[in-house]
C-alpha cells in the first residue's frame, strides 16, 4: 500500500500511519486476513523508528482491527465499514470551497482536523 | 556508459569461479595420483543406498569421470558468469557454484579413495556419510567465500530521461511517499514446501525401511535445506521510496536494490511465468535478467542501466512502477 508521511505535520507519525491503514482497510485495499509488513520492515521502508510503527499497530490492535503475531507481523482481522461515498462527496465540496477561499491544502487539512476534533 | 568496467567484472567473476573451482580439483588429482601405488588395481566406485559397494573400476576411469564432471560444472558456471553476469547477484551465484562444485567433487573423490588406501578392493568398505556431508558443507562455505571476492555493481546513473510515456505518480511536496508490499510465497512456496516436506518424510521413511541412515541424513538434510531456501526466497518485503526500489527477504538475505537514479523505466506487466525464469524464487534467466518470482501474473518490471532488468511478482505493481518512475525523474534533476 501507499503511505504518505508528512514529517512537518503536528499530527504524530504513528497517527498518520494509523489513519492511512484504517483508510486502506475501509477502501478494501487491505483485505481481511491480509498480512501487513512487520513493524521493523515498515519502519525501515518509511525511514522511521520501529517503535513508532509498533505504536500504530498497537492502536489498531486495541481497536480489534488487526492481530499482532510474534514473528509473523500483523494480520487484518476486522473490516472497517465506512459510508465512503457520502464522505467523498462532502470532501469534494470542502475542497472546492477551500480553493475558492484561496486556502492552501495544509490550511484546509488543519480546518478539517479542528472540525473533527470539535465533533469529538 | 562504463561498459569496459562492466565487462571486466564479468570476466573477474568467471576467472574467480574457474580458479577457485579448478584448484581443489587439481589438488585432488595430484593427491589421488600420489596414492596410485597404495590403491588396489580396481577400486570401489559406486555404493548402493545402504552405502555398500556395488561397482568397481580403475583409478583412471574413476578420476576421469568424477573430476571431469567437476571441471565441466566449474567451467559451465564460470561461463554463465561471463555470459549472463549483468547483475552482481548472477555473477556471485555463478562464481559460488563454480567454486563449490569444484570443492565438493574433490571431496567426493577423496572420501571414496581414502578408505581404500593400502587395502585390497573390499566389498565390505562402507562409504563415509559423515565425510560426504562434511564435503558438502565445506563446499557451501567455500562457495559463500567466493561470493565475497566478487565486487558488486558499479554506480551507473542514467543519463537519459525517463520516457514521457512512462506512468507517473503525483508526488506531493514536503511529503514522503512510500509504496510497500509484502510478497507471501504463492505457488512457488507451496511447491517448495511440498517438495521439501516430501523429501524430509521420504528420507525418514526410507531410512527406517531400508535401515539406511545415510539415505535418511542426505534426503532429510536436503529437505530441510529446501524448506529454509523456500522460506527465504519466497517471502519478501518490497518498497519504493525516494532512494529507489528495494526488496528484502524476511530472513534479511537475499536483498535487492535498484537506486532511483539508475532506473530507466518501470512498468507493471501482466504476466511473469514459470517459463520465463524456469522456476520460482530469486532467479536469473537466460537473458541475465533477475527476478523474484513467486507466481504467474502481475509483476513489476524495472529496466536499469547496465543492461539490467529486474522482475518482481507483486500485486499493485502499477502504483509501484508509477512512483518509481517519478522518483527516477526527480533523481535526474537532483544529481
Amino acid at each position: 500500500m501507499l503511505f504518505r508521511i508528512d514529517r512537518r505535520s503536528s499530527v504524530p507519525l504513528f497517527e498518520q500511519i494509523v489513519s492511512q491503514l484504517r483508510l486502506a482497510i475501509a477502501e478494501g485495499e487491505l483485505r481481511l486476513g491480509e498480512r501487513l509488513p512487520s513493524a521493523g520492515e515498515l519502519a525501515n521502508a518509511l525511514g522511521m523508528n520501529g517503535h513508532t510503527v509498533l505504536h500504530a499497530y498497537q492502536v489498531l490492535r486495541d481497536e480489534g482491527v488487526i492481530e499482532l503475531r510474534r514473528g509473523r507481523g500483523a494480520v487484518v482481522i476486522r473490516e472497517i465499514r465506512m459510508d465512503e461515498h457520502d464522505v467523498r462527496a462532502e470532501l469534494a465540496n470542502l475542497a472546492a470551497a477551500a480553493k475558492q477561499a484561496g486556502l492552501s491544502t495544509e490550511s484546509a487539512v488543519e480546518l478539517l482536523r479542528a472540525a473533527m476534533e470539535t465533533e469529538g | 556508459m562504463n561498459t569496459h568496467r562492466w565487462r571486466k567484472r564479468r570476466w573477474l567473476a568467471g576467472v574467480v569461479g574457474t580458479v577457485l573451482g579448478l584448484l581443489p580439483l587439481g589438488v585432488t588429482l595430484w593427491l589421488a595420483l600420489s596414492w596410485r601405488d597404495r590403491l588396489p588395481g580396481f577400486i570401489v566406485s559406486h555404493w548402493n543406498a545402504q552405502g555398500v559397494p556395488d561397482d568397481m573400476t580403475t583409478l583412471g576411469v574413476f578420476l576421469g569421470v568424477l573430476l571431469g564432471i567437476g571441471a565441466g560444472c566449474v567451467l559451465l558456471f564460470s561461463l554463465l558468469a561471463v555470459a549472463l553476469g549483468q547483475a552482481a547477484m548472477t555473477r556471485r551465484v555463478c562464481a559460488a557454484f563454480a567454486a563449490g562444485m569444484g570443492l565438493f567433487m574433490g571431496g567426493v573423490v577423496l572420501t571414496a579413495l581414502a578408505p581404500q588406501l593400502d587395502s585390497a578392493a573390499d566389498s565390505s568398505m562402507v562409504l563415509s556419510t559423515a565425510w560426504m556431508m562434511l564435503s558438502l558443507l565445506t563446499a557451501v562455505g567455500y562457495g559463500f567465500g567466493a561470493v565475497w571476492l566478487i565486487p558488486g555493481d558499479p554506480k551507473l546513473p542514467a543519463t537519459e530521461p525517463v520516457p514521457e510515456t512512462a506512468s507517473r505518480f503525483d508526488l506531493a511536496a514536503d511529503m514522503d511517499t512510500v509504496w510497500v508490499k509484502t510478497i507471501e510465497g504463492g505457488v512457488g512456496m507451496t511447491l517448495g514446501l511440498v517438495v521439501g516436506g516430501i523429501s524430509v518424510m521420504l528420507g525418514l521413511l526410507l531410512g527406517v525401511v531400508l535401515r539406511s541412515w545415510h539415505l535418511a541424513v542426505v534426503l532429510s538434510g536436503t529437505g530441510v535445506l529446501v524448506l529454509l531456501l523456500v522460506y527465504g526466497l519466497t517471502q519478501f518485503t518490497v518498497s519504493v521510496d525516494d532512494t529507489g526500489l528495494r526488496a528484502r527477504s524476511k530472513l534479511g538475505w537475499p536483498k535487492l536494490a535498484v537506486p532511483a537514479n539508475e532506473v530507466l523505466e518501470a512498468e507493471a506487466i501482466a504476466s511473469t511465468s514459470f517459463l520465463d525464469f524456469g522456476g520460482y524464487g530469486y532467479r536469473t534467466n537466460l537473458k541475465g535478467e533477475v527476478g523474484i518470482i513467486t507466481r504467474d501474473g502481475a509483476a513489476l518490471k524495472v529496466r536499469q542501466t547496465g543492461d539490467r532488468t529486474v522482475y518482481i511478482s507483486v500485486d499493485d505493481a502499477a502504483r509501484g512502477a508509477a512512483l518509481l518512475n517519478s522518483y527516477a525523474s526527480r533523481a535526474r534533476s537532483t544529481t
